[in-house]
């Protein structure tokens, strides 16, 4: 793994997570990416290791309860009446 | 030229109840936009996905039908990409690769071909449940140049049930038989309305010999996917026989053109950064299913076994059984004691067709006549009270007036002898024109003996054969 | 003798106390203090907790029991609440007023808890400082140029300045203890899965669980008692039994001490010389393989998830949105400007740790990391509680830790061991070195948090370390 910041990835990293840095703030976080990069990499070793990987701490298995009682809300009072149309929430489009 | 198509197929399950992890309704197609909508399927910060029962349960209800490995568990994924109609911005799904377990690993798909009343099998992939996204709307219908996207969450959340198989099915028509016998089988678990609109679509993937994988996105019904598939075969093979190549593609099908148009393709792998949802752990499959069993459910193959066994033929087996009440009522009503093969008659074929000619709802069971008087409909022929003829034309009209109404009046039976000795006399013309060879006048004195019988029981058949003879013998 | 809440229940009960005038001496010593120590994010009007009160006073007339009526609580602002707006400590929810309560605040409320006002926290709780919030860094009520800790440093300075009885905190790796350690208060991160998540706003779905704070171990055991338990809002919420006996052990595995400060290890040992002299059995052999795993694999997995709860934050659906003539510019302007560097910075780490060319020597090693570590820490905990560090360094100045990211990681060494084992861990006072607190860290073994609540008794007994506020 490359230990100086790849630019090559740290783009697509932005596209995929659609962020954005100034250029001052670019070079802090190359710095700061390689830092924790060389931290998480401690973890690799254990990639090839033998065993189930732990997604919930309790192995737990879910019965789904017979009910759960979540009530609905207005969206109109979470949205700004200008982004509001027909009842419908406006978001800018154009394509993307 | 040798081609092979696979499909994938998202069902709605619309009739679940509820979406897939809250409490809103799964038919939103009922309510103003934006007023079916939670904290949950609208995303809100701290809100939590908990899977419910009954999507669940009918998922692998469907799964059972189809002669799934059902794994022990089921493992929810979450699958990222930004998109204004996904409240998240990642979709929970069942993705195999990332830890996922879906709810069906590998089955057959059975189906009925009513062209050649056989059955035939392709094989299931996988099926995995995952959450449907909200509605969007382009003004002008224009996706790519819209200033805005319209947004209704109604939809956002809707358990659906995606459907993939092997790309082994033979031909188009294969592929919307196959089709249209999973969405009955749905309709017939309780898991779907297939009539409601934008209940299901399927997209489609076509390789000819020697070309590339064309996958054909968004199809909404069953017979644009068969249009869908000709077209394909027929543009792909086309390329191929003046030498050129298919390369692989995603394309578009536009069903009032009826062509397929490519799409704006991305062909990049994408990346959607797959893992299982922290917030839901693995759902054992067994309760659920057992749950699910419970309560009593046939498939359409149950149906047919059960309906033929009574000597009714697979042809109107099949009619009765693409109509759920339908074939619900055979039963019924056989089971009673009605005449099978007349009261198969009578479903399948008459009164269906006169509901449909009235425009009524064949879907609608409420339409339909109850158990009690089609047994004793069926008892009046049987007993040869009346003929099916006498039944189907003067009876049936009239039940379908009346609804549901027992007391209906059966029509008072006629001597015809006296009726067509009048008409004779009177319809000198069209009497010498039968006689001088012109078989139309037959059908006009026909005609003419039943409107003197005005509605009273008469079988036309019987009268067209009397008629025959008495001026043959002249 | 300082009042605690327990014993300000009791006046309140007996009608000794007023409810009015003690919440408005609370609310006129916010309003003389937190301009410096900027504990809270918002803070409720006056006319809302005269309602509140009425109410309250209308249910104990009508005879309805209640176990906390009239304390006051504050809460983390990463924890909904429909009354007041929930920010998260960021800008990109800035006015953000959630149409729900988290179960957690339905649970305060139906007991009688006066939840006073929103607490700071480091943006979307990424940090250990409390240095990380947009809307202002909170300042150590103890120390006023030292970090409260974070990210829950908001409730712990609350508490230690005295503005409120009881608090709520999330804890994802250390962010109440932490906290609680730095300013000589309580923190308690329960077993997963026993407080209901429904309402926190999720970095780390899987390590995270809401966490009580207070001033003394038997006050922390009042609010516990209010937010613990099943909730089927919340699909990885537990049904179980607490396992409480009085028997104890404490082991000791030295790597959760010995790279601590000095002060610190030698208040620690020190303290637990006083304990093992009140009878309880002590072994200092204990041995820790998997420490050096910890970090890498409780950030990997933060991290991951954190990339993908944040993904929501687009301006499409919050009040929130930067302007955009498409979907994606508004989307990128969005957290472009709203999220902090430190997020953004966490978010990117998560994506390239789920990223198809590296999600297996990231993610998926350090979910495997994971399981070695909770076995590891489950066999430690069957038999005893290990004491450890909260923290390997005292309370730092502002500004000190952030500027480089491992320093600042390395702080949490010793608490992210619990939310990797998903077991229950308490902070508390062991003692002072030049006026800074320290405190120390009590493991046990899954649903044994009646058990770590009477040896903290114990031990608050024995330092006499309980409801302390500063500048008293
Ligand atoms: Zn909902």
């Amino acid at each position: 793994m490359s230990k100086k910041c790849d630019k090559d990835i740290i783009n697509e990293l932005l596209d995929l997570s659609r962020l954005n840095f100034t250029e001052e703030e670019l070079e802090k976080l190359c710095k700061d990416i390689d830092e924790i990069r060389s931290l998480l990499n401690q973890v690799s070793s254990l990639s090839s290791l033998n065993v189930k990987p732990l997604y919930n701490v309790w192995d737990s298995e879910l019965n789904p309860p017979y009910s759960v009682n979540i009530e609905k809300v207005n969206i109109y009072d979470l949205i700004p009446n200008e982004r509001v149309a027909q009842n419908k929430i406006k978001i800018p489009w154009r394509g993307e | 030229m040798k081609y092979k198509i696979g499909l994938e197929i998202h069902t709605q399950l619309s009739e679940a109840g509820t979406k897939l992890f809250c409490d809103c309704d799964s038919n939103y197609r009922k309510y103003e936009p934006n007023t079916n909508v939670c904290p949950v399927c609208l995303g809100l910060p701290g809100a939590l996905p908990v899977p419910r029962r009954n999507p669940l349960k009918l998922a692998l209800l469907v799964s059972k039908s189809f002669n799934c490995e059902i794994p022990e568990f089921m493992v929810f994924t979450r699958k990222h990409y930004f998109y204004p109609d996904l409240p998240k911005n990642y979709q929970i799904t069942q993705y195999e690769k990332a830890g996922g377990i879906p709810v069906c690993l590998k089955g057959i798909l059975k189906y009925f071909d009513s062209d050649h009343l056989t059955w035939k099998s392709v094989t299931l992939r996988r099926m995995n449940i995952e959450e449907d996204p909200g509605k969007t709307e382009y003004s002008g219908g224009n996706i790519l140049l819209s200033e805005y996207a319209y947004l209704d969450y109604n939809r956002s959340g809707v358990p659906l049930l995606e459907v993939v198989t092997e790309p082994e099915i033979p031909t188009p028509r294969d592929a919307r038989k196959a089709v249209e016998y999973l969405l009955l089988t749905m309709e017939y678990i309780g898991a779907i309305n297939p009539r409601l609109e934008g209940s299901f679509r399927v997209d489609a993937n076509v390789s000819v010999e020697g070309g590339e994988r064309v996958e054909v996105k968004n199809i909404g019904s069953t017979l644009d996917l068969e249009k869908a598939l000709k077209y394909e075969i027929f543009r792909q093979s086309k390329i191929v026989e003046e030498g050129g190549k298919i390369k692989r593609e995603t394309r578009h099908w536009d069903s009032i053109r009826g062509v397929t148009k490519p799409l704006r393709s991305k062909e990049t792998e994408e990346e959607y950064l797959y893992f299982p949802d922290p917030d839901i752990p693995s759902i054992k499959t067994e309760p659920l299913l057992k749950e699910a069993l419970s309560s009593n459910f046939m498939t359409p193959e149950n149906f047919m076994n059960r309906i033929t066994m009574y000597g009714v033929s697979q042809r109107i087996a099949w009619s009765l059984i693409t109509v759920k009440p339908a074939a619900e009522l055979f039963l019924e009503s056989v089971r009673i004691g009605s005449d099978p093969k007349i009261t198969a008659r009578i479903l399948a074929i008459d009164y269906k067709g006169l509901l449909k000619k009235s425009g009524k709802n064949i879907y609608e069971k409420s339409n339909w006549p109850n158990k009690q008087i089609l047994k004793l409909l069926s008892t009046l022929v049987s007993n040869k009270l009346y003929t099916y003829d006498e039944l189907k034309y003067n009876i049936l009209p009239k039940l379908l007036e009346n609804g549901n109404d027992m007391n209906l009046v059966l029509p008072e039976k006629v001597e015809p002898t006296n009726l067509i000795i009048s008409v004779i006399n009177e319809e000198k013309k069209a009497v010498e024109d039968f006689i001088s060879g012109k078989r139309e006048a037959l059908d006009y004195l026909v005609g003419k003996v039943l409107k003197k019988a005005k509605g009273k029981a008469i079988d036309p058949k019987t009268i067209r054969k009397m008629i025959e003879i008495t001026l043959t013998k002249h | 003798m300082k009042e605690t809440a327990v014993s300000i229940l009791e006046n309140i009960r007996k009608g000794s106390l007023e409810m009015e005038d003690y919440v408005f001496k609370k609310l006129e010593l916010i309003r003389k203090k937190d301009n410096i120590i900027n504990a809270y994010i918002s803070i409720d009007s006056e006319d809302f907790i005269l309602d509140r009160i009425n109410e309250i006073k209308r249910n104990i007339a009508s005879g309805k029991k209640m176990k906390i009526p009239g304390l006051v609580v504050s809460i983390k602002d990463n924890i909904s609440t429909n009354f007041l707006p929930t920010t998260a400590g960021s800008k990109i929810l800035e006015n953000y007023i959630p149409p729900y309560n988290a179960t957690v605040v339905e649970k305060i409320l139906e007991e009688g808890g006066i939840i006073i006002g929103k607490t700071n926290l480091d943006e979307f709780a990424m940090g250990s400082t409390t240095e990380f919030s947009a809307y202002g860094l909170t300042r150590n009520p103890w120390d006023i140029t030292r970090v409260p800790g974070g990210s829950s440093g908001g409730s712990a300075a609350s508490l230690a300045y005295g503005s409120c009885d009881l608090s709520l905190g999330s804890d994802t790796g250390g962010s109440v203890r932490l906290p609680a350690s730095y300013t000589a208060t309580v923190g308690l991160k329960p077993t997963y899965g026993t407080v209901s998540r429904y309402g926190l706003i999720p970095y780390a779905n899987s390590l995270e669980q809401i966490s009580p704070m207070a001033r003394s171990v038997k006050d922390l055991a009042l609010i516990w008692d209010v937010i613990k338990g099943y909730d089927e809002k919340d699909a990885t919420s537990v049904n179980n039994n607490y396992k409480s006996d009085n028997k104890f052990k404490i082991c000791i595995p030295k790597e959760f001490i010995e790279e601590s400060e000095p002060p610190i290890k030698s208040t620690i040992y020190k303290l637990l010389e006083k304990i093992e002299n009140e009878g309880v059995a002590i072994e200092y052999e204990g041995k820790f393989e998997n420490l050096k795993y910890a970090l890498p694999t409780y950030y990997t997995i933060a991290f991951a998830e954190a990339a993908s709860n944040l993904a929501r934050y687009d301006g499409k659906l919050y009040p929130i949105s930067s302007e955009g003539l498409s979907y994606k510019e508004m989307s990128e302007n969005t957290r472009r400007y709203y999220f902090g560097f430190e997020v953004k910075k966490r978010i990117l780490m998560g994506v390239l740790a789920l990223s198809e060319g590296f999600i297996n020597d990231y993610y998926i090693a350090a979910t495997k990391g994971r399981r070695i570590i909770r076995d590891e820490i489950l066999n430690m905990t069957k038999n005893c509680i290990v004491a450890s560090s909260v923290s390997p360094i005292l309370p730092p100045k502002i500004g000190e830790r952030i500027k480089d990211p491992l320093k600042l990681y390395a702080m949490d060494i010793y608490t992210v061991v619990a939310n990797l084992a998903g077991v229950p861990a308490l902070a508390m006072p062991a003692g002072f070195y030049n006026n800074l607190p320290i405190g120390i860290q009590f493991m046990a073994g899954p649903f044994e948090e009646e058990k770590l609540i009477s040896l903290g008794s114990l031990v608050e007994e024995i330092t006499g370390l309980y409801n302390l506020i500063a500048g008293d």
